[in-house]
């Protein structure tokens, strides 16, 4: 939608692109915006800015250091880096991450002609998933844009799920009082998803602005409520190997699969979850039918114990590669080869010990794998934002995790409502609400309730799989007999 | 075994050349739905009876295997390798003992122009090195660990790629082409052509395997495969089904003569098949829906199953009538080798004792005959017919029967494994009673 906008300002109506600025809440989503305008714009897409909010204001404060108050050399350090970092001249000159907006913020305050610089550079201003921005970064707006400025943002306040770091959807809601001639347009068609599934996530939310295109009959939502964790796991495994369609000659031979109909592939599977405590049981119950599958999380690979072992012992003295060949053969019962692999080939470009550091202080698990495979993924609700699947699973759907046992105020409950409705409405054409009847939680395995949020879906939208139905009839049957 | 060497003697003075056999795709027992027993010993010990010079290892990328080959395989040059000298003491009693080449089955799942692709691939490796750094690159491609064929979501061109890279010498053949499921030709998931699914690396493509359901006759059709040599292997999930197929050299080959034969045709001799009908997926149907039908009656049902009216699966037989350009009389191209159409021995013992392939009494006359003549595979192609009748006047008939090509066919279909006999039934002894039609299949 953004994207489509700003091609469409440049291709047709003669905006210049570097007069653009698009803010993204991702590193990924900035990235895959800018493969999209390429795809659209070619080599006009050059001189678009799209960045996040970090990455803008680290630009801004490194073209102005001075004014700032920084040192030409300053450096982004993450909490991480910063423990490992044993250079006291390096850690003096480093800021942290929240540091890049306050100070970007103070900046402009301080110098009002640099407001009006890149008042005048970034005409345009395209800011998506305006719902979850906090204050400070809706004060940066404001410095950015004036009030007569041009604008553009897109958000849905029944997505915001960032209330936990400070993320507001009041600055969504007031975006007319701070912009009075802003022209509001009403999403309401939704291309992604079957009928099935908007119809059930609007009732999950209680809230029908939001209409399905494809009205013809779909694959109703499955319910699956399993018997333990681990068969939790073991229906979202084996459910995912019958839709590819039997990867195997085994899986048909023993007639597991039907490889039937679709057309799927690894890429086209995600399992959410709320707390990744849920995932042992799901990774062990993948691993066991050798499909190929990722955690793409935020988690940064320098958060890994052993990571940070292998980082602390490296010296200044010699090249990193070296030392790192060193030390292979000690670490690779403690890390993945790939890993290591892709440390000793990434310390081949950076070969100093804190430019080395730096570079691995950005780089996620995910990131060190082949990126030409497909696999199935696995994330949190959290991190499934703005992306979208054709067969989404979601993990869990007990009270205690679904809502999360931390959420006691109204306020927290309807953000992780908010949150089950980010992770259903990321399904194009199947989705599969599954959950445990009795699981290990928190050290102890309890019997949970099944998650309250559920019980506003209508029946005829659902499909209740096998032990669901099972269950529901031996329920019946006692309670008959109590007459 | 003296009598092998009599039997050697016996062939050279016959003025035959001798044939060296080789089954170049199996499974271990880190496979999915193999045989517990799938060891290297196991394999080794059937290899013998078989009459086999050379097989792969399958598998070697699981860690488990790879360690247990590291552990028993020592390197005996030029990309082959043997049994440490006290293992092969133990299991080759003076014949000659068999050699390995490193192998491994990978499945790739991937889209391709918006279809999902399901392919599978045998990939060879010519040292433990090359092995090492392939295993080390699906490292980070994905689950390595669980299965002895893993499963990949790569685009079959960026395996080959890896392959490629991983050493000199790293080779790829397509695994049974036809089959409608996991296969790069295979009417479910695959490609009309080699070159739609390895893209600009296809020339590195110079053999194809023709899998249990298709005999090279079959692949003669298609003009299009007239560059590639046909391979034939047993994708043996237990060691007893070694050799059903095999490739076939006049030399005895190691890793790299093996390769040069099949780039250049220099000592390639041809393939022992099964008959066709025999795999199951020859022709179409459903096997719940007991529907089994040839190409021409799929296409007067319009592909649809006559009793539950969904698509059935389309068999290997229908498929390469859809991409064969060659309907007029075959003749072979001149990458063809020789054919030799067999029937695994336990069956035809099976047939004539009427029991099933896997019961004790086939076990027990299989060693006495293997003990006699040498090995499976002269039985069934070069001993002397008057030789075998002596030790079992049936077994002389069927065999001679075999060699003629006079068998009678009932084609596999959807899964289902086909039935190939020798004999009428009311040609066999009445050892139980009646059956009226002979049931088994393989595992």
């Amino acid at each position: 939608m953004l994207t489509n906008r700003i091609a469409h300002l440049i291709k047709d109506k003669q905006i210049l692109p570097q007069n653009c600025l698009a803010i993204t809440f991702t590193r990924r989503a900035a990235q895959e915006m800018r493969e999209r305008l390429y795809k659209i714009l070619g080599d006009r897409a050059k001189s678009i800015k799209i960045n996040t909010f970090h990455s803008l204001c680290f630009e801004i404060l490194k073209d102005n250091f001075d004014k700032a108050g920084l040192s030409e050399n300053f450096t982004v350090m993450s909490d991480q880096e910063r423990a490992l970092c044993k250079d006291s001249k390096l850690l003096e000159t480093a800021i942290s991450f929240d540091d890049l907006i306050t100070l970007t913020i103070k900046l402009f305050d301080e110098n009002k002609d640099l407001t009006d610089f890149y008042r005048e550079q970034f005409k345009y201003v395209f800011v998506d998933e305006y719902q979850d921005i906090d204050l400070n970064q809706y004060k940066l707006i404001k410095y950015l844009v004036p009030d007569n400025g041009n604008i553009f943002v897109i958000g849905d306040p029944n997505q915001a799920i960032y209330g936990f770091r400070g993320g507001n959807s009041k600055f969504f809601n007031n975006f007319k009082e701070d912009f009075p001639k802003t022209e509001i347009i009403n999403l309401k068609n939704n291309y992604r998803s079957t009928n099935n599934i908007v119809n059930a996530s609007n009732q999950m939310i209680n809230s029908y602005n939001i209409i399905s295109v494809y009205d013809k009959p779909h694959e109703k939502i499955t319910i699956h409520a399993a018997p333990t964790d681990k068969a939790e796991a073991e229906f979202i495994a084996s459910t995912i190997e019958n839709l590819i369609g039997g990867h195997s000659f085994f899986s048909i031979d023993s007639q597991r699969s039907s490889g039937q109909e679709n057309d799927y592939s690894f890429s086209d599977f995600v399992i959410l979850y709320r707390t990744s405590t849920q995932l042992p049981p799901i990774i062990e119950a993948l691993k066991r039918t050798g499909m190929p599958f990722v955690k793409l999380s935020n988690d940064l690979l320098c958060e890994n114990k052993n990571v940070i072992e292998l980082l602390t012992l490296l010296t200044d003295e010699t090249p990193v590669n070296g030392q790192l060949e060193a030390l292979y053969e000690e670490f690779s019962s403690k890390i993945d080869d790939y890993v290591l692999k892709y440390l000793l080939n990434l310390a081949l470009e950076h070969n100093n010990k804190n430019d080395f550091i730096h570079e691995v202080s950005f780089i996620t698990e995910a990131d060190t794998l082949d990126p030409r495979a497909d696999r199935i993924a696995l994330m949190t609700l959290h991190a499934s934002k703005g992306l979208e699947f054709k067969c989404v699973f979601i993990a869990g759907l007990e009270n205690e995790i679904l809502p999360l046992y931390r959420a006691k105020t109204e306020e927290e409950i309807t953000e992780e409502q908010r949150l089950l409705y980010v992770g259903m409405t990321r399904a194009k054409e199947r989705l599969f609400l599954t959950r445990a009847v009795k699981r290990k939680w928190l050290g102890i395995v309890k019997n949970l309730e099944i998650s309250p949020f559920l019980a506003k879906i209508q029946e005829d939208l659902l499909n209740f799989s096998k032990f669901e139905k099972q269950f529901k009839e031996k329920n019946n049957s006692e309670q008959l007999s109590l007459f | 075994m003296q009598t092998k060497a009599v039997f050697g003697i016996i062939l050279a003075l016959k003025g035959k050349s001798m044939l060296f056999y080789t089954d170049l795709h199996i499974h271990s027992k880190y496979s999915r739905a193999t045989s517990k027993n799938c060891d290297l010993e196991e394999l080794a010990l059937w290899a013998e009876k078989k009459g086999l010079s050379l097989i792969s290892t399958g598998d070697f990328t699981h860690p488990a295997w790879f360690n247990e080959i590291k552990e028993k395989l020592i390197p005996a040059g030029n990309g082959v390798f043997r049994l440490k000298p006290e293992i092969e003491k133990r299991i080759f009693k003076g014949s000659e003992p068999v050699k390995f080449i490193l192998s491994v089955e990978i499945s790739t799942i991937y889209k391709k122009w918006d279809k999902t692709r399901k392919v599978h691939h045998v990939v060879f490796m010519p040292n433990l090195h090359s092995a090492e750094n392939f295993r080390n690159k699906l490292g980070a491609i994905g689950n390595i660990n669980s299965d002895g064929r893993p499963i990949l979501g790569l685009d079959s061109r960026n395996l080959l790629e890896t392959v490629l890279d991983s050493g000199e010498g790293a080779y790829i053949i397509p695994a049974h082409i036809w089959t409608p499921w996991f296969s790069v030709l295979g009417s479910k998931s695959g490609f009309d052509s080699i070159e739609d699914c390895y893209d600009d690396l296809s020339d590195y493509i110079f053999a194809v395997e023709t899998g249990l359901s298709s005999d090279p006759e079959m692949n003669w059709h298609v003009s299009k495969l007239d560059k590639f040599r046909l391979v034939s292997n047993s994708d043996a999930h237990s060691p007893s089904k070694l050799a059903r197929e095999a490739t076939v050299f006049d030399h005895n080959p190691d890793y790299f003569t093996l390769m040069h034969a099949l780039k250049t045709g220099e000592g390639y001799v041809g393939t022992v098949e099964f008959f066709p009908e025999e795999g199951k997926y020859h022709e179409d149907g459903h096997r719940k829906c007991n529907v089994c039908m040839t190409p021409e009656e799929t296409k007067k049902h319009n592909g649809i199953c006559p009793v539950c009216g969904k698509p059935v699966t389309i068999g290997v037989s229908y498929r390469v009538n859809e991409l064969s350009d060659r309907k007029e009389i075959i003749t072979p191209p001149p990458t063809a080798g020789k054919v030799f159409s067999l029937v695994p021995l336990p069956e035809i013992l099976a047939e004539i004792m009427q029991v099933g392939p896997s019961s004790k009494s086939v076990a027990l006359e299989y060693e006495r005959l293997v003990g006699k003549f040498g090995s499976e595979l002269s039985i069934l192609q070069n001993i002397p017919l008057d030789e075998l009748s002596k030790s079992s006047e049936m077994l002389g008939e069927g065999i001679s029967r075999l060699r003629a090509g006079k068998v009678i066919k009932q084609a596999g279909y959807d899964g289902e494994y086909g039935v190939i006999k020798l004999f009428n039934e009311d040609e066999l002894v009445k050892k139980k009673l009646y059956k009226s039609k002979i049931k088994y299949r393989h595992s």
